[in-house]
């Protein structure tokens, strides 16, 4: 009996120990053997992944009197971009969840100067960097992640149209070829407020709603400083600027706070976000200071039978490019009208087709020291793809915007006031 | 303004404490990458190509074969099987039947009794993962005059078994659960 106790005991505790140190394809280790590894730190927890994308693209450009007399640009060029995606997730015992992302990608915009002849730009415009960079401990009671990523509302925005074409309005592609800043179109998108490095928690969801929320002390990212004086000719370069020389529009103790709701009625799936941003201004030393920043932005989205259509809504005393907008100085009005700006959106897939557009307009102060008139910029898109296989796919896009301003000189040549863009993007990307 | 901030602050409690609340996935939120954009991927799984670790896109949410609950690749729990295989693979084995859900071992020498032998037969019951979803049950055989002659095995072994088999089953959900 103390035989028969002692061997079937031993079929136990062979199995207790076995997946410690084997897996299923060791099935005729020896649990016993002296060699037998115990239960050890593995692998099996961590999961790294990579991915990618490719976009190569033909592009017309038409900027209304870019050329000037004796400097003039062609309207056509290729233009590729490149995204690296690495991903490492892993789950600890005690039901933790973690990991870090990096995304690495080459959108320079601009060409070295001192570009003269036909040598192409390497090390420039093709240099790599990276564009978010952030890692997460998860559990039951929600996220928190830390690093250069996009906001508590960019994390959990609906509305956000951007499935034909290369993302029409609603993306930044358009203005990878557009020459000069006053002819670009306001950034007001949520995603334009930046990857700034932040800390951000988002919650779990419940009964359709999860919440989210995130602060950064300033509108800058990576490492260091980026300065290396305090003084009154450096202190702007500093990520920590707090009180500038002259005025300055950049935030500081940025906060975001969002609520999206995600259910479905019947066949049409249905999203809803509503948010709040807030930023302190850096003081001015020489006069008025920026008003702090508040905004509230909202954003809804429906699909059904291969519809999708959404869009979003913002309005707060904002300017273009999320800056603060100045109070009036003494005896000088300024103009510090509320920022306002919307975007429509719809696609309609069928097979392996895709078909979309956008309508967007947006009302700022645009320059401060136009006291009459605000800035209004208005755009719209269409554009398609044809998916040749998952993850490959043909796309074409045709984005037209103006802007106008009365008395501000957009054009670098002839009447000011407005001006007018029109871009084709056609091509082919990849993702892996 | 003090008690809004105190709320914000007990938000995460409140909602982990709320009974019908579930972890938002990473991929439920926007990703504002261009890479994001595009439609499907080359390589056939969304998160890229797996170059270290397990492979844990299948468990997700909408996975593929072998999820729990996904009947293209096996007809039993996922967890409970290949708990069943990591606990009876000190074991040789001589058939698995991933649809019918049956483990049978090979007789089996414990080095440190080698006038008796096992074997074991597993029997996954069910898709759902249960503490009555799998039954272990173990043979015995004792080297009596040069042949093999059945024995009577210690009640509790096979109980054991199945407790060590929902055990790693249980490891093996919270590792590979979706991220």
């Amino acid at each position: 009996m103390r035989k028969l106790l002692l061997g079937s005991t031993a079929v136990a505790a062979a199995a207790l120990f076995a997946p410690g140190g084997a897996s299923a394809q060791t099935l005729s280790s020896d649990a016993f053997g002296s060699t037998m590894a115990g239960p050890s730190a593995s692998l099996r927890g961590l999961e790294v992944r990579i991915g990618g994308y490719y976009r190569a693209m033909y592009n017309y450009t038409r900027q209304e009197n870019v050329n000037v007399p004796g400097a003039a640009v062609g309207s056509s060029d290729f233009s590729n971009e490149v995204e690296i995606h690495v991903l490492a997730s892993g789950k600890a015992a005690n039901g933790l969840r973690y990991g870090a992302a990096l995304e690495i990608e080459n959108d320079a915009w601009r060409n070295p100067a001192n570009l003269t002849g036909n040598a192409s730009a390497a090390g420039q415009k093709n240099t790599l960097d990276y564009d978010e960079a952030w890692a997460y401990l998860a559990g039951a009671w929600g996220q928190i992640r830390f690093g250069d990523e996009d906001g508590a509302i960019g994390q959990l925005q609906s509305g956000h149209i951007t499935g034909f074409g290369v993302g029409g309005l609603d993306s930044g592609d358009q203005n990878q070829q557009v020459i000069g800043g006053n002819y670009r179109r306001n950034l007001v998108g949520v995603n334009d407020l930046g990857d700034n490095t932040k800390l951000i928690y988002l919650s779990p969801q419940f009964f359709g709603f999860d919440a989210g929320a995130s602060f950064a002390f300033n509108t800058n990212e990576g490492p260091l400083s980026g300065c290396d004086a305090v003084s009154t000719t450096t202190v702007t370069q500093c990520d920590r600027l707090a009180v500038s020389p002259t005025f300055n529009n950049r935030r500081r103790n940025e906060i975001q706070a969002a609520v999206r709701w995600r259910g479905s009625f019947g066949p049409v799936g249905a999203a809803a976000t509503v948010g709040y941003i807030g930023a302190d201004a850096v003081r001015n030393a020489s006069g008025p200071s920026a008003d702090r920043l508040n905004m509230l932005w909202a954003g809804a989205t429906a699909t059904a039978y291969g519809f999708t259509v959404g869009g979003w809504y913002e309005r707060g005393n904002f300017n273009g490019n999320f800056n603060t907008v100045q109070r009036d100085t003494a005896g000088a009005r300024v103009d510090d009208r509320n920022g306002t700006a919307f975007l429509a959106g719809a696609t309609y897939t069928i097979d392996a087709i895709t078909v979309g557009g956008h309508f967007s307009t947006n009302w700022t102060a645009g320059s401060q020291s136009i006291a009459t008139t605000g800035r209004r910029d208005r755009g719209w898109a269409v554009g398609g793809n044809y998916r040749l296989a998952p993850g490959l796919d043909l796309f074409a896009e045709y984005l037209k915007f103006d802007i106008k301003e009365t008395g501000f000189q957009f054009n670098n040549v002839g009447p000011s006031g407005s001006t007018k863009v029109d871009i084709v993007l056609t091509g082919f990307r990849v993702a892996f | 303004m003090r008690h809004l901030r105190l709320a914000i602050l007990a938000l995460p409690v409140l909602v982990a404490a709320c009974g019908n609340s579930r972890q938002v996935q990473n991929d439920e939120y926007y990703d504002d990458s261009r890479r994001a954009r595009v439609a499907g991927r080359l390589s056939g799984n969304p998160d890229g190509l797996l170059i270290l670790g397990t492979d844990r896109s299948s468990n997700r949410e909408g996975g593929g074969a072998g999820a729990p609950g996904d009947g293209s690749a096996l007809g039993v729990n996922a967890y409970l099987w290949r708990a069943s295989l990591d606990t009876l693979s000190f074991m040789p084995l001589a058939s698995a039947d991933p649809f019918g859900g049956v483990i049978i071992t090979d007789w089996y020498s414990p080095p440190a009794a080698q006038g008796e032998r096992f074997r074991a037969t597993a029997y996954i019951l069910g898709r759902q993962l249960r503490s009555d979803g799998v039954r272990v049950s173990i043979f015995r055989q004792e080297m009596r005059n040069g042949q093999w002659v059945d024995a009577p095995v210690s009640a509790g072994t096979s109980t054991e078994l199945e407790d060590k088999v929902l055990a790693r089953a249980r490891e093996l959900r919270s590792q590979s659960a979706a991220l």
